[in-house]
């Protein structure tokens, strides 16, 4: 055995076949490596190369839903802005509201205001900025951007298919199916962005050979590069709140006169502070006290003629005067609402007699063609009178002429002066004129009597009526020039027969449903009588008894005129409670059963007062629960005077309530400059333009600067314009063009604003806001008033003027320049960019919540929707757009 | 073993060595014939599945030129091609690459030749992309023979069945549907400033819903154009809250000495929505501050709505079919490839 092996080692027969046998082996291992190698790359390749048209039809069924996406959001694009457009813009202003939906404050949380680096100055001006939405617009418009993918899907969460679409790619050996869904994103159950699902899938007949999954994230876009501009625009922030100065076609704090002619119509409240002469109280007898005629207010005189559809409002008289030589043109006050005055009268031409420049009416003749209608109710603390040299003039058959005809009540509130001086703090009803009557259609109360004054004024005589024809014929009494502070009655009782006793003319029947009182004697309706002090009985001078038109006593009328000598602590507050506690205005007026109680009679005033009833919502009774403080030393009708005249009148000192017996009540005057005017907003001067229709300009003393308003046009419509007259001398408008005759606009003025004798302006519309020309604080000659020298508005135009109210004129100025807008809102009080100018702060609430001035704490402004997005760009802008935001292979769909 | 030991050994042992070598060798040979076949093989599927892998790399970074370049064209309102005739490849994705040097290096010209066939979506629900009775495609970029022989049409067609077919039966209606540019609302106005002093209405559809008004003024120094929008005359019914009125004016001309004055009045309860579009190489600074709109909104009720920005178009949809052939192989397909082009609105700036 040994030797076989040691034989099988050394011979070798063999072993080259079995070595060429292995080597063959190890080859062909080798080659079939090789060859494997060789295979799978090729392997490899080709499937790769069919997985990436598989990978790329995913990519493109992906991308494609992005693009249908994208393309739908194009499409719905305009009504997508629309409708955020519109939602971001209600979001920062008030829209409109019908009246009985309270107002929506905006949300000025989403706006800021950005003023602008001026780079020529060191500081920017705060009127110069910006408002700009905090991406408001851009967040509702990717909200509005998803609701439209979404649809009206619902319910809906993550596995939700909002969308699929497939398609085939295919040629003669096999086909690619790719499969594409939109799913939601969710967060907090909100959609916030999509999730696209593409799969691609590649088939061989019926045989899956592979498949790829992507899975994209698609979010929505920003707005990239874009600022969200707020053009804002401005409207009243509430229509009940409307801040005085702008509530009437024109107030001013001088007349307005309208003489030589000019026809005016009115068609809206005038509120006309008027010329009140200075009194020297510490040298009574020698300085005269005032005639009515020497007061302004409203004037219309020599042929002027004024209707105002709209109330009267004034601290001074509305009256007429006309000249001897002009008397042949009627001279006429026409108003359709309510007069708040302090007297209201037909003048004479007196003051002119004598005057060089005037005109010489021979003694005894006397004025004719004068009237004043009124057919709301007047509320006067003095006279309702007309003048001595006024003559009516009756048709036939007639034998008196009414010249003023009131349809309404009168209540003349005063009966004295609480200093006891002067006479125009008494009420009357008087017509001294020959042939000339006053009518009143409803109640006439009157708390005082007339005064009439000799030698110029210097002394006055208390008369014995309180309504009727007291001077013509008792005139030359001995007794009665005397009796400064009372006459003696007696001569009534002598001359009765020679006293015309229906000058006055009540529409006073028994069991009417009108009602009189006055403290004296009253000659009216072709009677004299008298109402008894303390008694419910009225007896004319034969003795006929008039019952229930009368109050029962002084008192009541006291109480409802809330002037007088009675207890003075019943006054310190404005309520219809006495001190006593008894509802003062809830008594009956005689007492009797079924009679109308004093609210009823006076519930104008009564229903203003409270809450509802007045415009500012304000509850003026304190025992309505909200006491007005500064209303303590006004209640009654005299409150309600005061309120209507409020405009005038500035803050009253409560703090005096305590020394209320040693007190004046008498409320401090509102100033021009500083209550309705800010004067420390520096206004530019400013050409007018179409885009930038102002006109500032600052006219001196002795200026009347000439404004034409034809220039003021835009082909045949009138621009809405503001003329600002920062000066104190005269503005006169005049039109150049018969067919540009129109204004439409606000006027501020320092000083006076004209319509002179060929100023042919047709219409005005908007408001006139004038201080009128200043007297250096002297005393005028009542031809000086007469002729409007120093009026707040002078009308002498030969050319019917209208003149129409527009609440909301001040907001149809357009102004592409808003600076210049701003300014102006400051400068009437209504806004508060010039405090403004904390580049940190600018916020919206300190401009529009706290106004420049600080008369009526109230909000006075809103942004309206008027105003307008501007979407600016501030670099390469894109706009919203659905974007793939990553794209991954999965092994599954999710 | 004992017999062969035998027959070797015992018998006969002269000449052996030879015949053993010989027969060695016989055998070696005829075992590594089909070896080195098999490795030639090897090799052979070796290079082709590199030439595969390449030609796909090759086709997919083509088709992602060729997407951006459709993207660019589009953009920039240029023509894809003209028409169906054959054209350069290289000289579409780049004019200036007259040698197609650049082609050639980015896309192995030395090894491959390319036809791409593109077809334009139009709401058709089966696209063929090749000629078959008529030419199913819109353009056609070839490059042959490193760019040296004219473009032409492949000699050796690709398969002409490849298809697209959009009839899947869970699609929602309408994704490929066209969007036709020109289509305007009902109450519509685009308006072009034409880079001198004016601009011209291009295109106006407003016959009776609402009533637009231009008018130009030339006051401020430089010309301005006022735009009213009023009701329409009666008997036609007043707008209303809900209508809408879209006024475009395209600026791509404007320069930055040119300054437009707009002034803009909406005396309706409609929504204005003017859209100020501007080219992509306007300066954006140059449109805000050259471009001046005072709009006034006279009804409470009413709206205007501005917005600046570069226009959006719908874009269609491109099919692109992309083959790659082998140069040196008789043009043998190598890849041949589909792909959408479908707007990219990530980088578009719009």
């Amino acid at each position: 055995m040994k030797k076989r092996i040691k034989e099988f080692y050394i011979n070798e027969d063999g072993n080259a076949l079995i070595l060429v046998m292995l080597l063959v082996m190890c080859m062909m291992l080798i080659a079939g490596g090789v060859m494997a190698v060789a295979f799978s790359h090729a392997e490899i390749s080709q499937a790769y190369k069919r997985t990436s048209n598989l990978y790329y039809a995913a990519q493109s069924g992906a991308e494609k839903m992005v693009d249908h996406i994208n393309k739908i959001l194009m499409k719905e694009m305009p009504h997508l802005i629309e409708k955020a457009a519109n939602e971001a813009k209600n979001k920062v202003t008030t829209t409109p509201k019908s009246p009985e939906e309270p107002v929506v404050n905006s949300d000025f949380t989403k706006l800021k205001y950005s003023i602008l680096e001026d780079e020529n100055e060191e500081n920017s001006s705060p009127y110069k900025g910006e408002f700009l939405l905090d991406n408001l617009y851009q967040e509702l418009l990717k909200e509005k951007a998803i609701e439209t993918i979404v649809g009206d899907t619902s319910p809906i969460n993550e596995n939700t298919v909002l969308m699929r679409f497939e398609y085939e790619l295919k040629n003669e050996r096999n086909k690619s199916l790719v499969e594409v869904k939109l799913k939601p994103k969710m967060a907090l159950e909100k959609v916030t962005g999509f999730t696209v699902i593409s799969t691609a899938t590649l088939q061989k007949e019926s045989d899956e050979l592979s498949k790829i999954i992507l899975e994209g994230d698609i979010i929505i876009s920003d707005l990239i590069g874009h600022k969200e501009l707020f053009l804002e625009e401005y409207q009243w922030k509430d229509e009940n709140l409307i801040p005085n100065t702008f509530r009437s076609p024109i107030l001013t704090f001088g007349d307005l006169v309208i003489t030589d002619g000019a026809e005016v119509i009115i068609n809206g409240d005038v509120r006309a502070k008027g010329y009140i002469p200075h009194i020297d109280m510490s040298e009574v007898g020698i300085v005269p006290f005032p005639e009515l005629e020497e007061y302004g207010g409203i004037y219309v005189s020599h042929g002027g003629k004024l209707t105002i559809h709209g109330n009267i409002v004034t601290l001074a008289n509305v009256h007429t005067m006309n000249r001897y030589n002009t008397q042949n043109a009627k001279t006429k006050i026409t108003v359709t609402g309510d007069v708040f005055a302090n007297s209201v009268a037909i003048e004479d031409d007196y003051p002119y007699k004598g005057d060089a420049s005037a005109d010489s009416r021979p003694i005894g003749a006397k004025v004719i063609n004068q009237y004043i209608t009124i057919n709301g109710d007047v509320y006067v603390d003095n006279d309702i009178a007309i003048d001595r040299y006024v003559e009516g003039t009756p048709g036939i058959g007639e034998d008196i002429e009414t010249l003023i005809k009131i349809d309404g009540s009168v209540y003349g509130i005063m009966n004295e002066d609480p200093a006891g001086k002067d006479p125009n703090k008494s009420s009357g009803i008087y017509a001294i004129g020959k042939k000339s009557r006053i009518e009143i259609g409803q109640h006439a109360f009157v708390h005082g009597n007339a005064f009439i004054s000799f030698d110029g004024g210097k002394h006055f005589s208390h008369l014995y009526e309180s309504m009727g024809e007291p001077y013509e014929d008792v005139g030359f009494l001995d007794n009665y020039i005397n009796n400064v502070v009372l006459g003696d009655e007696s001569y009534l009782t002598l001359k009765k027969d020679y006293i015309v006793k229906n000058k006055i003319k009540l529409h006073l029947v028994d069991g009417g449903n009108f009602f009189a009182y006055a403290p004296r004697m009253i000659s009216a309706n072709g009677r004299f009588f008298k109402f008894e002090d303390a008694g419910n009985v009225i007896k004319d001078d034969s003795g006929k008894e008039i019952s229930n038109a009368s109050f029962v006593a002084p008192e009541q009328l006291k109480r409802l005129f809330n002037q007088g000598e009675i207890d003075i602590q019943e006054l310190l507050k404005i309520s219809p409670v006495g001190k006593d506690g008894i509802v003062k205005w809830a008594e009956s007026i005689d007492q009797g059963s079924g009679s109308p109680k004093i609210a009823e009679i006076i519930n104008n005033a009564y229903n203003y007062l409270k809450k509802e009833g007045n415009p500012y919502n304000r509850e003026y009774f304190s025992d309505d629960g909200t006491s007005y403080d500064s209303m303590y030393y006004y209640r009654g009708i005299q409150g309600y005077m005061f309120l209507k005249r409020d405009i005038f009148y500035k803050n009253i000192n409560t703090s005096i309530y305590s020394d209320i017996n040693t007190s004046k009540e008498t409320p401090e005057n509102m100033e021009f400059t500083g209550d309705i005017i800010n004067s420390t907003v520096a206004l530019d001067e400013n050409i007018w333009t179409k885009d930038n229709p102002v006109y500032i300009l600052e006219s001196s003393s002795s200026d009347e600067k000439l404004i034409n308003v034809s220039d003021f046009y835009d082909g045949n419509k009138p621009v809405e314009t503001i003329i600002i007259d920062k000066g104190e001398g005269t503005i006169s408008l005049y039109a150049s063009d018969p067919n540009q005759n129109d204004f439409y606009g606000l006027i501020v003025s320092k000083g006076r604003v004209k319509f002179g004798t060929s100023s042919s302006i047709n219409e005005f519309k908007g408001i006139i806001i004038a201080q009128g020309k200043n007297n250096g604080n002297t005393n005028m000659t009542t031809a000086q008033i007469v002729s409007g020298e120093y009026a707040g508005v002078l009308v002498e135009a030969d050319d019917p003027l209208t003149i129409t109210y527009d609440k909301d004129i001040l907001f149809k100025v357009k102004c592409k320049n808003r600076a210049v807008k701003r300014a102006i809102l400051d400068y009437l009080g209504l806004t508060n960019y010039v405090n403004n100018t904390n580049h940190e702060v600018n916020e919206v609430e300190p401009i529009l919540d706290s106004p420049s001035i600080n008369i009526e704490n109230i909000q006075k402004v809103d942004f309206s929707s008027h105003s307008v997005l501007d979407i600016k760009n501030t670099k390469a802008y894109r706009g919203i757009r659905f974007e793939m935001k990553t794209l991954r292979q999965v092994d599954s769909e999710s | 073993m004992c017999k062969v030991q035998n027959h070797f050994t015992v018998e006969s042992e002269s000449g052996f060595s030879y015949i053993e070598v010989l027969i060695a060798m016989a055998i070696f040979a005829i075992s590594v014939i089909p070896i080195l076949s098999m490795i030639f093989n090897a090799s052979q599927n070796t290079v082709s599945g590199r030439r595969y892998y390449e030609a796909t790399i090759m086709v997919q970074n083509l088709s992602e030129r060729i997407k951006n370049e459709i993207e660019r064209r589009l953009v920039n309102n240029e023509p894809l091609g003209e028409g169906t005739a054959p054209q350069s490849l290289a000289l579409f994705l780049n004019p200036s690459d007259t040698n197609y040097s650049k082609f050639n290096d980015a896309f192995n010209g030395d090894e491959y030749e390319y036809d791409v066939y593109i077809k334009k979506t139009d709401g058709s629900d089966q696209y063929k992309l090749l000629k078959e009775n008529n030419y199913n495609y819109d353009y056609l970029f070839v490059h042959i023979n490193r760019g040296e022989t004219s473009p032409t049409e492949p000699s050796l067609m690709p398969d002409p069945i490849t298809e697209l077919d959009l009839t899947g039966q869970n699609s929602d209606p309408g994704i490929f549907d066209t969007f036709i540019e020109g289509d305007l609302p009902t109450d519509s106005m685009e308006l072009e400033f034409d880079g001198t002093d004016d601009w011209d209405i291009i295109k106006s559809n407003s016959p009776d819903k609402s009533k637009i008004d231009l008018t130009w003024n030339d006051f401020n120094d430089f010309p301005s154009c006022v735009m009213v929008v009023s009701n329409p005359l009666s008997p036609n019914p007043a707008l209303e809250t809900d209508d809408r009125i879209e006024i475009s004016l395209d600026v791509s001309k404007l320069q930055e000495e040119h300054r437009l004055d707009i002034r803009l009045e909406n005396n309706t309860k409609a929504t204005i929505i003017f859209y100020i579009y501007r080219g992509n190489k306007v300066d954006v600074k140059t449109l805000d501050k050259n471009i001046e709109v005072f709009p006034i909104q006279n009804d409470p009720d009413g709206n205007i709505f501005i917005e600046r920005k570069t226009k959006m178009i719908p874009r269609e949809n491109y099919i692109i079919r992309i083959v790659a052939r082998d140069r040196k192989k008789h043009s043998k397909i190598l890849k041949d490839m589909v792909d959408i082009y479908s707007h990219d609105y990530r980088i578009a700036a719009y």
